[in-house]
């Protein structure tokens, strides 16, 4: 088993008093709480400062906890026998594979409160690609050593959406059901298309002329390319839609494709080019600040 | 996440809010319930997620049901304004 140091992980020493945890606790968890933080490691730093505060607020598991003695973080120990006996009896096998986290959370099951009525509910992040997003994919996630779990993405997951997926999770102790599993889902950056919910959006640059006298020109979609009509007098900015070339809804429609004109100008010239935009300078009464007065 | 439904004592297990607790925020109109009283209330599965983050906001920072209908109505203001500001990046140019 990998020994934690819970007291470092809070940032007080291990003499601290119960106040003083409960401050840095709550310090820590104002910074960290995943629904309110933007740090990167934010969730994993929450696991692991409310697993430091979950035990060392309770005086029973404190006083286990500090009676394991100190070890360096991460470094391997044995729980003294008796635990393994305790385990035994709280319907557990061995102390192989158990995380340091479980084996407090059994002590409040121990004492007949807290006693899960289910197996652990798992939340992971889940990295697609968008042509696998949309086209539905299987994954394999690794929930923990030894634990690892087959899920299927239904087609149309898209960014910053969460999936439960019931009965997935951790086994449920002596045939309580088993927990879930919550997916959140996260795209990918894709080269081309970027994601707003079940639309999608394509840059699409367009010559001075295609935008002047309107085109047909081919753009990209996820399934594969199509034929987009660029009307006469189109402006940079302007939002072209095909409607349903999105990603798909699993229950409904899929979301639209929208094209986003900017206008592109050669960065060097020929002679001949050079010549007629000079010429359309001239011969062009166009104003497009004329509002500014 | 399908349409599936959920009745109150299992919204209580898989969120983690007491009974209570989720009384008092359907109260306040965070969760819609079908159904005429708890006795008969079924929550879509789409609203899991957004008990199970008010469960570890009430369990971190120990706020009373009044509170943490607040703190999510803003968590749902921000993640609207969030998903606004995908939005409007999608059509800046490259």
């Amino acid at each position: 088993m990998k020994y934690k140091d819970y007291y470092s992980i809070l940032g007080v020493p291990r003499e601290a008093d119960g106040e003083a945890i409960k401050k840095a606790y709550r310090r820590l968890a104002r910074k960290y709480h995943p629904d309110v933080s933007k740090e990167a490691d934010a969730k994993e730093r929450f696991q692991e400062v409310a697993e430091a505060y979950e035990t060392l607020k309770d005086s029973e598991k404190r006083a286990a906890y500090d009676g394991l003695g100190s070890f360096r973080p991460g470094q391997d120990f044995r729980p003294p026998p008796e635990w393994a006996e305790r385990f035994h009896a709280g319907g557990m096998d061995d102390l192989g594979g158990i995380d340091l986290s479980d084996l407090f959370a059994s002590f409040g099951g121990m004492r007949g409160r807290d006693a899960p009525r289910r197996g652990r509910d798992y939340e992971v992040t889940v990295h697609l690609r968008l042509e696998d997003a949309a086209r539905g994919t299987e994954v394999a996630l690794e929930l923990g050593p030894g634990h690892t779990v087959q899920a299927r993405i239904p087609k149309g997951a898209t960014d910053g959406q969460k999936l439960r997926l019931r009965g997935k999770g951790g086994a449920g102790p002596a045939g309580a059901p088993a927990g879930d599993l919550y997916l959140n889902i996260a795209l990918h950056p894709h080269p081309l298309f970027k994601v707003s919910g079940h639309d999608l959006y394509l840059p699409v640059p367009v010559t001075p002329w295609e935008a002047a006298l309107g085109a047909s020109i081919e753009i990209p979609t996820l399934e594969g390319r199509v034929a987009l009509k660029v009307p006469a007098g189109s402006k940079a900015g302007q939002r072209l839609r095909l409607g349903g070339k999105g990603l798909p809804r699993p229950h409904g429609a899929a979301g639209d494709l929208y094209a986003v004109l900017s206008i592109a100008v050669p960065s060097v010239l020929s002679e001949r080019e050079r010549k007629l935009f000079e010429e359309l300078r001239e011969a062009s009464s166009f104003d497009p600040r004329g509002h500014f007065g | 996440m399908n349409e599936e439904l959920i009745v109150l004592i299992e919204f209580e297990s898989a969120s983690g809010l007491t009974r209570a607790e989720i009384v008092e925020l359907v109260d306040y109109g965070v969760f819609e319930p079908r159904g005429s009283g708890p006795q008969d209330w079924t929550f879509p599965a789409e609203a899991l997620p957004l008990a199970r983050a008010a469960a570890r906001l009430r369990a971190a920072f120990e706020v009373p049901a009044a509170s943490l209908a607040l703190l999510i109505a803003y968590r749902e203001r921000i993640d609207e304004l969030e998903r606004r500001i995908r939005e409007l990046e999608c059509r800046l140019p490259r």
